[in-house]
């Protein structure tokens, strides 16, 4: 049978597939020579256009028409295949390759084919150089298209290409293991991966995580290294003879890392452990986990388990500080409002705008509903309810249209598109007011008795220069969960927490009621002027899972010369973290403790010196 | 004068299924019927029930009672209702089918029995539909306030002296504390669109107060009764030995600690036998049942087991028994029982608490004994029977029962009260002034 790829006489074309529909894979007999980089060259009704090209040479494995060395090019046409009558021109210093379109077109196949047939029986050098030069040429129009089906191929050239290494792996008598436990993508470029290598003997090992689309990212450069007793404890019982081995060596590792051009295939990550005289095993990642939520679970849980409660803490500082910001931006870019609804009439005089996040429970719009109704302030009141929990959004639909049925209250939902938050959904939900005065309410909050929020907003207009107000709030057995904030640590600890002035006390406390600034107040009821949040731009959406944006917003107010007040004779009662699953905020609030400290250390230090501000006045 | 037109609504019909409190419902419906002041309308709650098929017209909850054109059933599902806030999940059976037989009826004043099926949510539609008609709410027991069943009895059997939510919570462990917080707010939420609440008993109406509702909006009005045909009462010879229970057999009616006292009765040679007119035990089934059925057997033949009796069969069942036992477990309100037994002349032994014992003055008109205490109940029971003219005694100390006349009567004075003060807010009712 006639191979019908192998080269023809006369021609110097050896055979060329697409990988993608600008990028060409071609493949030339013999080397270009002068070892400089080709120019390649396209020659079209008299026009010569200079494309971009990386190259590099090999040599054929024996048997294969001798041993003539071969060059393979990647080449990009920035308008897709040429049209005929193109010529193709490569030409280095000492040689000129032409290639008419007709000589191309016959040449060219499916890359399978040419896989298969022209590099697989390479040998393991020159397919290791022409992987990484593929990858190479292959980077720049990835990173212009996110084209899927360029990584695809991409993706079966490195299985074609790389050489596996040998898969030992999980006995307690292998000498080399590694394991990639949690790879989490917050884009396509942009990773977090948890796992852990061992070697018994060689103390100094390297570990390469190989992207589906041939990306090699030497993983332990720069990764947070810890621990792993659990690893440790499942090679005890080794029978293996074993010298070298560090008691309380490091082997696990936590690294957030960018790749140079997208990945978009979510399965097949290597991951391969060396030591330096090359000799090593590779294990499959898990599938890359995408879902932005599940990502910011996973980096949660390695927080937990890993980061230590210091402000200089490397896994905080140089990984969960970058990707958790970028986490959280695209979290804010990919929330957007779905629907707006209004039931009933609006008000024609909003004074106060009210804005109700609701997460994961709608049923506490009946609770809040049922108590406004006596209140006639608000058939005038904008109220805002923003659905954060998309998939409930058909069950609000028919509940809100009963409850204003029922209640003839007037108020507006607005569905987010995806679960976006604390500070995005109230940020959107704001958007939308119409009122002079807007009020921050957490949906598990319900008034004591009616006029509570005039008295708010006669306060903040009587109060010069006040930024934030926040009432007391009270918990359902009378004791006080709200008496304004303030920021405390532990002796020698180095993270500011946010902690409630008398939390827990009775509620009529004398000191918890006396009406004075405070350095911030909770975002489970805050009130401030609309014009002032658009001016300092409304929380900011660098937290997870919300519990530092209200204060971050107080300082921020403070920064601008805001006082933030506490009024004790408006309560009203908080069933706290009824709304909210508390394990997911416990993990994060290392975190944003963490951030908090990082962005407001000296701010926070030099408000908790004033007396004023002092945990016991 | 034009009448004033009434709504009444109830949580079930007695043609439907037997029940107390919707048995004076229905009574005091017919009684205000033939009163020239007040034209009623009753709304019962009707649905789908075991072991029987009901029907509702399509695209309407409402429909008539036969042949009475002044009664209606209004249907809802067991599964539209929430339990927990007792309101129904199906908001539309207020906004638009309730608000529409408002508007078409235009009561001059909506007397609630009951919301059970229905939901505290009415209350409010009312107010909005309606307003400045007069929302008046007897309250027959503890729904309210206590989410056992409002029967104010703890986990563990003790009688609950306060509700709160850490109280609460720790009878039902799986509801959080807010969530109690929240269905007390619900509840008082409706109530403060109530204008004036009734309270069968003093006991029932300091228990609302506690809870929260306004003392001035609450005033004690016993449940009414029709005049009844006394029996002629047979002379006996000999100590007055015949016990009646009558009632639903549930947990929270105290049978078993009646039957207990019987057995020990028997084993210490007293001569006393006990008539059980009771209903529905096979509604609660399970161990109950079986304890039930055990206790009666080792009670033996000093009980008879009558089974369910229709209200038309009391007065011959009260003359084949000397004393009616009301041994509850829990409070009580203002147990009908004792009013049927006085109106036909029977001493009331019951447990002394709540209710009851307002009802019941020990010595005078019944006896008391120790709530739950078998050993108490039998001694009172021996001594009630030992004790030669006790009967007789107890039997000329039992007051009068309240007149249904009279019940209307007052009901029609709070009704044009409230209808008075609902034109000038100035004007106090006179029945306000007496609840203080």
């Amino acid at each position: 049978m006639r191979l019908p790829f192998t080269r023809r006489r006369g021609s110097d074309l050896d055979c060329a597939t697409w990988l993608s529909e600008r990028l060409l894979l071609l493949l030339l007999v013999g080397r270009l020579g002068g070892g400089e980089q080709p120019r390649v060259v396209t020659h079209h009704n008299g026009e010569a256009t200079d494309l971009e090209v990386r190259g590099t040479v090999y040599t054929p494995a024996v048997g294969d028409n001798g041993t003539e060395r071969r060059t393979a090019l990647v080449v990009r046409f920035p308008a897709g295949p040429p049209p005929s009558g193109t010529t193709l021109e490569v030409r280095t210093t000492r040689r000129a390759v032409r290639i008419r379109e007709g000589q191309l077109s016959r040449a060219t196949t499916d890359l399978r084919t040419l896989l298969r047939q022209q590099l697989a029986p390479l040998d393991v050098a020159a397919r290791q150089r022409l992987l990484a030069s593929i990858v190479e040429g292959a980077e720049a129009e990835l990173a212009r298209t996110s084209s899927y089906s360029l990584a695809r191929n991409l993706n079966l050239v490195r299985d074609a290409l790389r050489q596996p290494l040998a898969a030992r792996f999980k006995t307690t008598d292998d000498r080399q293991a590694v394991q990639v436990e949690r790879l989490l993508a917050i884009d396509e470029r942009s990773f977090w991966v948890r796992g852990w290598a061992s070697d018994r003997i060689a103390t100094d090992v390297q570990v390469e995580l190989v992207s589906p689309e041939g990306h090699r990212i030497p993983v332990l450069e720069g990764a947070h290294r810890h621990a792993r007793p659990d690893v440790d404890q499942f090679f005890a019982g080794s029978r293996a003879l074993v010298s070298g081995v560090e008691t309380g060596a490091k082997h696990g590792f936590v690294r957030y890392f960018e790749v140079p051009s997208p990945s978009l295939i979510p399965s097949g990550w290597i991951a391969e452990l060396r030591d330096l005289g090359g000799e090593g095993v590779e294990e499959e990642a898990p599938p890359v986990a995408t879902d932005l939520a599940s990502v910011r679970n996973g980096i949660m849980t390695d927080i937990k388990d890993f980061a230590s409660r210091q402000l200089d803490d490397e896994l905080l500082c140089d990984h969960a500080h970058p990707a958790l910001t970028k986490l959280q931006e695209h979290l804010g870019d990919s929330t957007r409002v779905d629907t707006v609804t209004q039931y009933g009439k609006p008000g024609s005089s909003a004074e106060v705008s009210v804005v109700v996040p609701l997460y994961g429970r709608i049923d506490f719009i009946e609770h809040q509903l049922c108590q406004f109704m006596h209140d006639p302030h608000f058939r005038e009141v904008d109220l805002i309810y923003v659905l954060d929990s998309p998939e409930l959004g058909q069950q609000l639909d028919e509940s809100a249209a009963a409850l204003h049925a029922l209640y003839e209250l007037p108020f507006r939902i607005v569905t987010l598109s995806r679960n976006g938050g604390y500070s995005i959904a109230n940020n959107l939900g704001a958007s939308f007011a119409r009122g002079r005065l807007l009020l921050l309410l957490n949906s598990d909050v319900v008034p004591d008795a009616p006029g509570w929020l005039q008295t708010m907003a006669a306060f903040y207009d009587a109060t010069p220069s006040i930024g934030a107000l926040g009432p007391k709030l009270v918990y359902e057995d009378e004791s006080l969960q709200h008496a304004g904030l303030y920021f405390d640590r532990e002796p020698g600890a180095s993270l500011w927490a946010n902690l409630h002035y008398f939390k827990g006390l009775q509620s009529d406390f004398q000191p918890a009621n006396v009406t004075r600034p405070v350095p911030a107040v909770t975002g489970a009821c805050l009130l401030i002027e609309r014009a002032l949040w658009e001016e300092v731009d409304g929380l900011r959406p660098i937290f997870v899972q919300g519990g530092y944006e209200d204060s971050d917003l107080c300082l921020r107010l403070i920064e601008s010369g805001r006082d933030n007040w506490y009024l004790p004779h408006v309560a009203l009662h908080h069933l706290e973290d009824q709304s909210f699953p508390s394990d997911a905020r416990r993990m994060a609030t290392s975190y944003n403790a963490w951030l908090q400290t990082h962005l407001w250390d000296e701010r926070i230090g030099q408000l908790m010196r004033d007396e004023l501000f002092a945990a016991r006045p | 004068m034009a009448k004033t037109k009434v709504l009444y609504v109830v949580h079930n019909h007695p043609v439907l299924h037997p029940g107390g409190a919707e048995q004076y419902a229905l009574e005091l419906h017919e009684a205000m019927r033939d009163s020239d002041e007040i034209e009623p309308i009753l709304v019962a709650r009707t649905g789908p029930a075991p072991g029987r098929e009901d029907t509702t017209h399509p695209g309407s909850p409402f429909s008539m009672v036969e042949e009475s054109p002044d009664e209606y059933l209004v249907y809802t599902e067991w599964d539209h209702f929430d339990f927990f806030h007792m309101t129904s999940r199906d908001k539309s059976l207020f906004s638009t089918y309730f608000a529409n037989f408002l508007r078409a009826h235009k009561p001059d004043v909506v007397h609630f029995q009951h919301t059970l099926f229905i939901g505290y949510d009415l209350v409010s539609q009312i107010r909005r539909t309606l307003p400045g008609v007069p929302i008046v709410y007897t309250l027959h027991e503890y729904l309210p306030i206590c989410n056992r069943d409002g029967q104010l009895v703890r986990r563990n059997g003790e009688l609950c002296m306060k509700e709160s939510p850490r109280r609460c919570h720790e009878c039902f462990p799986w509801v959080p504390k807010g969530a109690f917080y929240l269905r007390k707010r619900f509840i008082q939420s409706h109530f403060e669109n109530v204008d004036l609440f009734l309270a069968p008993s003093h006991f029932l109406r300091q228990r609302y107060i506690d809870w929260g509702i306004a003392p001035e909006k609450i005033v004690f009005e016993d449940y009414g009764r029709p005049a009844v045909n006394r029996f002629h009462e047979p002379v006996r010879e000999g100590p007055r030995i015949r016990l009646g229970f009558f009632g639903q057999l549930n947990p929270y009616k105290g049978i078993k600690v009646l039957l207990r006292a019987m057995a020990l009765l028997k084993r210490s040679g007293v001569d006393a036998h006990l008539f059980i007119h009771g209903a529905n035990i096979e509604l609660h089934g399970g161990e109950f049942e079986a304890e039930v059925r055990k206790l009666l057997g080792e009670a033996g033949d000093n009980v008879t087991v009558s089974g369910p009796y229709a209200h038309h069969d009391l007065p011959g069942l009260m003359a084949g028994v000397d004393w009616v036992v009301v041994p509850s477990t829990w409070w009580e309100n203002s147990p009908l029982v004792i009013q049927e037994a006085f109106l036909h002349g029977r001493p009331v032994i019951c447990s002394a608490v709540g209710g009851m014992a307002e009802k019941v003055q020990d010595g005078v008109d019944g006896l008391h004994f120790e709530l739950g205490n078998p050993g108490s109940l039998a001694g009172t029971i021996g001594r009630a029977v030992h004790t030669p003219g006790l009967w007789e005694t107890l039997r000329a100390g039992i007051p009068p029962v309240h007149a249904m006349d009279d019940h209307v009567a007052n009901l029609t004075a709070h009704y044009s009260g409230l209808l008075e003060r609902a034109k000038d807010p100035e004007v106090t009712m006179p029945l306000e002034a007496s609840a203080l």
